[in-house]
Formats: structure tokens, sequence, C-alpha cells
């Protein structure tokens, strides 16, 4: 078992690009910790620099108590799987699964236990001899983790490892996978685009947006205090509502409607230069009743258990559309006028996006 | 179907049977003039019902300068397919693996070097063999093969080996394999069928060949190309023994051939087709 | 393989600005363009430029009219031909030598029939490889005969690769099966056919083995192309400095024909390897 420790940590290549720009982070021992980003934002890359697959520019990586560096991905005690799962198409399962161990020039009989074992942990055992392309996919996502979980490294390096499965497989999956890195306790790093899947897997969550590491936290933590305006408006279905917004004196003024400036937030915004701010409101902040803003309902999609309802939102101009979430039983439709009620939790970002606070 | 277009799929039709037999009735003459005796090849009218014979088989494998030319084709085929695959295996490694323009350049230029007409080269290596005294050796008829065998392997390989997923030896990485065990263990095995078809192909090639060996041998290493001309020169009219030797030559590279068909293209444009 | 390619091909250029000559007694020496400037003034050398040219191109013409109809017999998987698609390609395992050899037998008179039977559907045959014009049509017809199955292969290959959805979308706009070949198959075989000729010009002097059993240049040189004559002059009159100059002039012309379509080589061949 071991802790990864990153600091201060780039990866820039030839051509001047930085693709991760001083990175630090501490991954505990036997945490569950998921990157987590858009495309190109420079997780996979990280996840490639722990396993040893890309150099380090600059900065340091510790795995447990070793620079690691410049070890070869052998020599770090790790094991990944990857996003295509890389099963090598020659050899049976048994044979992939083992392929760590064989490289490790353990015996026959060892390889064969330790093997085994993997399979029985795996539900992969009456596969043994098949070849990969005999296999689901979701069997070969499984023999991707046996390969991994054979070898009982100190670290899994996982490379979005379900995004090939179609969406119930990789619901039920999901779970799996979190149950058995908490019962072999192994420190996981997790590589994802997909923020439920962050959220719902992680320990703790990192989110990166063009190789900056933005906010490193629990997942009710991100949702709920997030750092920044990108970090809010990446967490979360459907998104966080923005509303562009301006400092009056003691008030918020957003298109017609004022809100009175809480105490607490007086001395983060004396400092902002012109009073630009912007509102950040989760769907299910809002709410559709008897009180507030009359907004025109745009669209209505109805899920059953709620409905997701577009209101354009008359001050803010026609583009600016508010996204609420309603109860499943509303009977609003397309074009009538309702009225938008403000208040529950209103976040406060400034000019740059930085989170200043919140409004009740 | 309108009656235009069912005309010209009529016409079509013909053609392609028109054309078998163009391909199929040559090749059946010379085998016909094979198992024909020295009086039924010259009849008029041509006899298409004779008693067949295998005196001229049994002529040609009796011929000591034959029966060289075959040990002499066996080896030097061998010998160039070897070589070129202990050559072009780790070119084609190195290849996949350059990106961007160095790669471009690197498979053109090895386009380029297959395309430039044989004669071109012969005159340098002619002139270098008799300083080096190779001419009328295997290794020398060798080493001209590969000229044409590296560039061919190369070309059938890089493709193929640019479908493995670079994921597998990256995978391989992680699980400990050192670049030689990945070469090894990972990709070789998926490069067998590839590797056997470019043998194959190169083994035809250098089988076939027959201006280099026309040039570069003299009497000790002649190949089985230049034993029939031979056969014509000093022989002139035992066509039966000619064709029976044509026919030893042309059935093993037809039959080869068949088994590895669907890679002939690659192997003879280098990937200058798309798909 | 630069030591195997480049290299010589750098001696071959020194070698054709000397006067190196197995049968001359005097040492070679360096004489600059002097082989360059001769071969302008050399009636042969021009005469083989010529007939290249005819057994170059002529052979291009038929092998693309019926590579681009066999690919079509092929790919319509017409009724009852399906054992067409491993004869067509035969030709191309076959040694150059033996296609010689087997047109030598055919045009030989007694020994081939080919008069015989012209004579049976009322055709007076010539004595094809005796006289200069029909010793050409001789070997344009092996040539046709060895190099169309690369077209045809070349052709069908393409085929195979363009979307059924073209074909389908082409008839719902009410395309008929010949108008499908004009608009969807002509022009998508484009590219295929630009690479397709590069390499029948490049490899087109292939055929020596074919002129070398069959005319041995003859009659008269009416079948000498310039490689045979870079050929004759190199190894029969053992003027290797002369020869060379001859090759490496007629490789500058083929390139200076080429070199417009390499860029186009080159695409395919990225397009090729950038998959993955």
């Amino acid at each position: 078992m071991a802790e990864i420790q990153i600091t201060n940590m780039s990866k820039i290549y030839g051509n001047g690009m930085t693709a991760v720009d001083d990175l630090t982070l501490h991954i505990r021992d036997g945490e569950f910790l998921v990157l987590v980003g858009p495309s190109g934002c420079g997780k996979s890359t990280i996840l490639r620099m722990i396993a040893g697959l890309k150099s380090i520019s600059s900065g340091e990586l510790r795995i447990g108590d070793r620079v690691v560096n410049d070890l070869e991905p052998k020599e770090r005690d790790i094991a990944m799987v990857f996003q295509s799962y890389a099963l090598y198409p020659h050899m049976t399962v048994a044979e992939n699964i083992g392929f760590p161990l064989r490289l490790e020039k353990r015996s026959p009989s060892e390889i064969e236990t330790r093997v085994k074992a993997a399979a029985e942990t795996l539900e992969l055992s009456a596969y043994l001899d098949r070849k990969p392309s005999q296999l689901s996919g979701g069997q070969r996502q499984r023999v991707a983790m046996g390969r991994a979980i054979v070898r009982q490294p100190s670290v899994y390096l996982l490379d979005e490892p379900l995004s090939n499965l179609d969406a119930k497989l990789r619901d039920a999956t999901r779970a799996e996978m979190v149950d058995l890195q908490a019962r072999l306790g192994v420190t996981t790093v997790y590589v994802t685009h997909d923020q439920v899947e962050a959220m719902t897997m992680g320990d703790r969550v990192a989110v990166m947006k063009d190789g900056t590491l933005q906010q490193c936290a629990a997942p009710r933590e991100l949702y709920s205090r997030p750092a920044n305006q990108f970090v809010a408006g990446f967490i979360g279905t459907p998104a966080m509502n923005f509303i562009p917004a301006e400092i009056r004196g003691d008030a918020i003024l957003a298109g017609d409607h004022a809100f009175p400036l809480p105490a607490e937030l007086s001395p983060a915004i004396g400092t902002l230069p012109d009073g630009h701010v912007t509102l950040g409101i989760r769907p299910e902040h809002l709410s559709i009743g008897p009180d507030g803003i009359p907004a025109e309902v745009v669209a209505v999609e109805e899920l059953g258990f709620e409905a997701i309802v577009r209101v354009s939102f008359a001050g803010a101009g026609a583009h600016d559309q508010l996204i609420v979430r309603a109860g499943g039983e509303t009977e609003i439709t397309r074009g009538e006028t309702v009225r938008i009620g403000f208040g529950e939790k209103i976040h406060v970002f400034d000019a740059n996006g930085q989170r200043l606070g919140e409004m009740n | 179907m309108n009656p235009t277009n069912r005309r010209i799929r009529t016409a079509l039709y013909a053609f392609g049977i028109f054309w078998g037999l163009v391909i199929v009735l040559p090749f059946f003459w010379l085998a016909t003039l094979s198992v024909k005796s020295r009086l039924d090849a010259f009849a008029t009218p041509p006899k298409l019902l004779f008693t067949p014979t295998f005196e001229a088989y049994r002529e040609v494998f009796t011929d000591s300068d034959f029966l060289s030319a075959i040990m002499n084709s066996l080896i030097v085929s061998t010998g160039a397919v070897v070589l070129s695959l202990v050559i072009a295996i780790p070119a084609a490694f190195a290849l996949r693996n350059l990106t961007g323009p160095i790669r471009h350049n690197a498979l053109l230029t090895i386009l380029l070097i297959r395309m430039v007409p044989g004669m071109v080269y012969l005159l340098p290596y002619f002139v270098i063999y008799g300083r080096l005294d190779l001419i009328d050796t295997r290794i020398g008829l060798i080493i001209v093969h590969l000229i044409f065998n590296v560039p061919l392997i190369i070309w059938m390989l890089t493709p193929i080996w640019r479908a493995i997923p670079r994921d597998l030896a990256e995978a391989a990485r992680v699980d400990g394999a050192t670049p030689l065990q990945t070469l090894l263990l990972v990709d070789l095995p998926l490069l067998k069928g590839g590797i056997l078809a470019s043998s194959v192909l190169a083994f035809i090639f250098s089988w076939n060949e027959f201006l280099f060996a026309l040039v570069l041998t003299r009497r000790d290493v002649v190949t089985l190309p230049v034993a029939i001309v031979n056969f014509l020169a000093f022989e002139g009219t035992e066509w039966g023994k000619i064709a029976a030797a044509s026919m030893f030559i042309v059935i093993p590279a037809i039959v080869f051939g068949f088994f590895v068909r669907r890679y002939m293209i690659a192997g003879l444009t280098g990937g200058a087709v798309k798909g | 393989m630069i030591v195997l390619t480049i290299l010589p091909l750098i001696f071959s250029i020194t070698l054709s600005m000397t006067s190196l000559s197995y049968s001359s007694l005097s040492g070679p020496r360096f004489v600059w363009f002097e082989n360059y400037v001769d071969l302008l003034s050399d009636d042969r050398f021009l005469r083989s430029l010529w007939q290249s040219g005819i057994l170059i191109f002529g052979p291009l013409v038929f092998q693309l009219i019926f590579g681009f109809c066999l690919a079509l017999v092929m790919n319509e998987r017409l009724p009852g031909l399906g054992w067409l698609r491993v004869i067509f390609i035969v030709p191309m395992f076959f040694p150059p030598i033996v296609m010689g050899l087997m047109w030598k037998v055919l045009f030989t008179p007694q020994l081939g029939g080919i008069n015989h039977y012209l004579g049976a559907i009322g055709i007076d045959g010539p004595q094809w490889l005796s006289n200069p014009s029909s010793a050409l049509t001789a070997i344009v017809i092996a040539a046709v005969w060895g190099w169309t199955p690369f077209v045809t292969i070349m052709f069908y290959t393409a085929m195979q690769t363009f979307p059924k959805d073209l074909y389908e979308a082409a008839r719902i706009d009410g395309a008929t099966w010949s108008e499908q070949i004009r608009f969807v198959t002509l022009p998508l075989l484009r590219d295929t056919a630009v690479v397709v000729i590069v390499f029948r010009i490049m490899e087109g002097l292939a055929i020596f083995p074919i002129i070398y059993v069959m005319t041995n240049g003859g009659p008269a040189g009416s079948t000498e192309t310039t490689n045979y004559y870079a050929f004759i002059s190199g190894f029969e009159f053992l003027q290797v400095g002369y020869a060379s100059a001859i090759i490496l002039s007629f490789l500058a012309i083929l390139v200076a024909i080429l070199a417009p379509s390499t860029g186009f080589l080159l695409r395919g061949a990225e397009s090729d390897g950038d998959a993955a």
C-alpha cells in the first residue's frame, strides 16, 4: 500500500505546449481518487506520468516513500487498466492475466494459483481458456482488471475503464469496482470525463481544466462549495445557472431583480474593482411558485420523477435561459408564464470566476 | 434494368469469359507442349489430341545444370527472404514508432527506391561486384535481391503494425516488459500472418527474378530463370524441355501466390493506395 | 539499405561521367557530361526512347480499359464467374521470363498455332516475331496479358471500399446501373487510376525479360527499349560509363514525367498510415 505525493509536477511538450501545469496533489493511502475534466484537460497525461509511460518535465512524483520520476513503469509497483483494455489478442484470458507474473519470472505453479484467485474474485473462472475476441465487453473489462489485481501492486491506475461499456452495464460495474477497491484497499487513481462517475465513485475528486488543477475535494464538498465557476458548471446535471449581476451599494442587481447583499460577503466584494459578479444557482435551488420573477417557459423535459423546466428570464436577455428542477407532478406547459423564486442558495463568483461566497 | 444496361452487362459477362480463356489457353498451350513429343509439337495443324509423354520432364530432371539451378534458386530465394526479414522487421518497427514528416519521407524514399528501374542499380553493382569478386556468388545475388525485398516487406508490415493498438505496447510496458520482450511476446505473434505473407511474396519475387541473375551469374550460381534461357540458347529446338522447365518454375510461384494474393496489392504499391 | 541503394545510385552517377569501358585498353577517364552530350546525337538512343514510349504507353491503354472492365466483372459478382477472380490474377505470379517464353512459343509458326487459328477465322497472321511492326504488337500483347491483372486488382480493391450508401443514394436519385458506374464509380476511381498509371509507367520496362527471350530487341532493333539498349551497351559492348548515362537519362525523363504525382503518392501513403 502506498500514498502518492505529486509536487509541482509539469508536462511540457517539445513544441512548447503545456499539458500539465504545476500540479501538486496528495493521494492518500487506500484512497479512491478520481481525476475528472473535459477532454484535453491533462487528466490522462497525469495518469500516464504516474504510470511512467510519459516522462515528467519538472517537479517530483513519489509513490510510497520513493521518488519514482525516473523509474520504469515496472519498477513503480503500479498496475494500469486502459480505456481500450489493451488485452493481448493472441493470448487466452489466463495468459493475459498471468502476463505480468510471467514477466516477473514467477514459477508456472505460482502463476496458475494467482491467476485462478484473481479470476475467482472477478468471476472469470469459466473463461480462462478463451481468447479476448470470444468475450463480451463486460468480460473483457474484467480481464483487464484481473491483469491489474493479479500483481497485487500498491497503486491502481484506471483510464476510463468503463467508457466502452453500454449504459446499463456501466452502472452495475461502477458499484462493483468501488466495492472491489474498498475490499482490496489499494490506492486508486481513476480517470474519467464523466462527472457522474466521478461523483459516485471517488473518495475525493480532482477537477482538471487546461492542465491545471481546479479543485480537489470530496464529492459533496465539490457540489456544495465549488472553488470556481468552472467546477460549479462542470459538476452537476443539469448544469448550474449563471446570471451576470452587478453590485450596487448594499444590493446585487441581476436584471430587474435586486438581492440584499449579505454581510459576510461584503469584505470580499469590497475588493472588486468594478462590482461585476456572476451568480450561480443550481436548478434545484430555483422554484416555480406564486412569488418571484416572471419568466416564460421555453421547454419542459418530463422525466417522471421530476421535470426539467427551461425558462427565459425576462431581464437577462433572450439567450439567458434558466433551468429549473421542478417536481414530477407539474402541470407546466410550453409558452406559459411562471414565477421563478430565487433564494435557497446562490453562489457568487467574481469576474475571474473565483467563488466569493454564497447567499441564502 | 433497361435494355442498354442489359446489353452492357451481357458484354461485360462475355468479356469476363473471354479474358478467362485468354489467361488460361496460353498457359494450357505451354503445359501441353511440355508433354508432347517433338513430332507432335511441330505438327500442322496443331494436335489437340496426342499421347502425352513425360520424356521432357525426365530430361530436365536429369540435366545436372538444371538440378544445380534448382538448388541455386532455392538457396538464393530463401537467403534473400531471411536476410530481408532481418533488416525489414526492425525497420518496420522503427517506422511504426516514427511520426509526422520523418515517417512520410522515409516511406516515400522506400517507395522510390523500389520504383527505380533495376537496370539503374545493375550497372554500379556490376562494377562493384567485379572489384569485390562477388560476381557468380550466391551471397552477391542475395544482396541485390534485398533492394527489392526489404521495401516490399517493410510496406507490408508497417500498416499491419500500425493497426496494432499502441495501448498494447504500453500495457506490456506497465506489465513489466522490456522493449525486446514487447516485440517478441506481443508484436511478433500478432504480425505472424503478415510476416508469413510478405515472406512468401518476397520469395516469389526472388524466385522469378531474371535481370540481376542474368548479369551477375556466370556458371556456378545460375538460377532457374537464367537456366531456362540457357536451354533456349544452347538447345534451340528443345521446346519440350523448355516448356517442362517453365512449368517447374511457374507452378510453385502460382501455388504460393494463390495463398498470399490478398496481400499482393500492399506488396506491389507500398500502401500508395488508400483502402 | 542506404548502403545498398543510395550509394550505388551515387556511384552510378559518377560512372556515367567516366569513360569506363571493359572493352577498351585505356583506363577510365573522368569526362564530365561527355556521355550525355553523345547521347543527344546517338540515333540508337533516341530510337530506343521512342520505342520505350510505345512499349510503356501502348500496353497501358489496354491495361487500363481491360483492367477496369475486369474489375467491374469481379465487383458485380456476375453469376457463374466466381472462378474468374482466381484466374484473373494468375499472371501476377508468372515469372516474366516464362511469360516471354510462353508468348514466344505461341507466336512461333507451327509451334504456337496462333496463326493457324487466325487462319481458321480468315485472318492471315504475320510472321510475328520476324517483322518489326508485328514484333512490337506481339510484345504489347504479352505485356497486356502480364500486367492487366495488376490494374484489375487495384481497381477491384478500390471498388470494394466504395460505400454502398453512395450507390443506394444514386439509385434513389434515379441513376441506372450504367449511370451509377459513370457518376459514382469512375469519379471515385480517379485517385487509384493515378497511382496505377504512375506505377505502370515507372515499371513499364520491367518487360525486359519478355523482350530478351522473344525478340532480343530485334528484328533490326525495332523492339529495343532504352533499358535494353543500356543492357547491350553495358554488358555486351562493356561500355559501362556510357550505359550508365543511358539509363540515368531515362530515369531522369521518367522522374520529370512523374514528379508532379509523387506528392499524390505521398498523400496516399500518409492516409494509410495515420489511421491509428
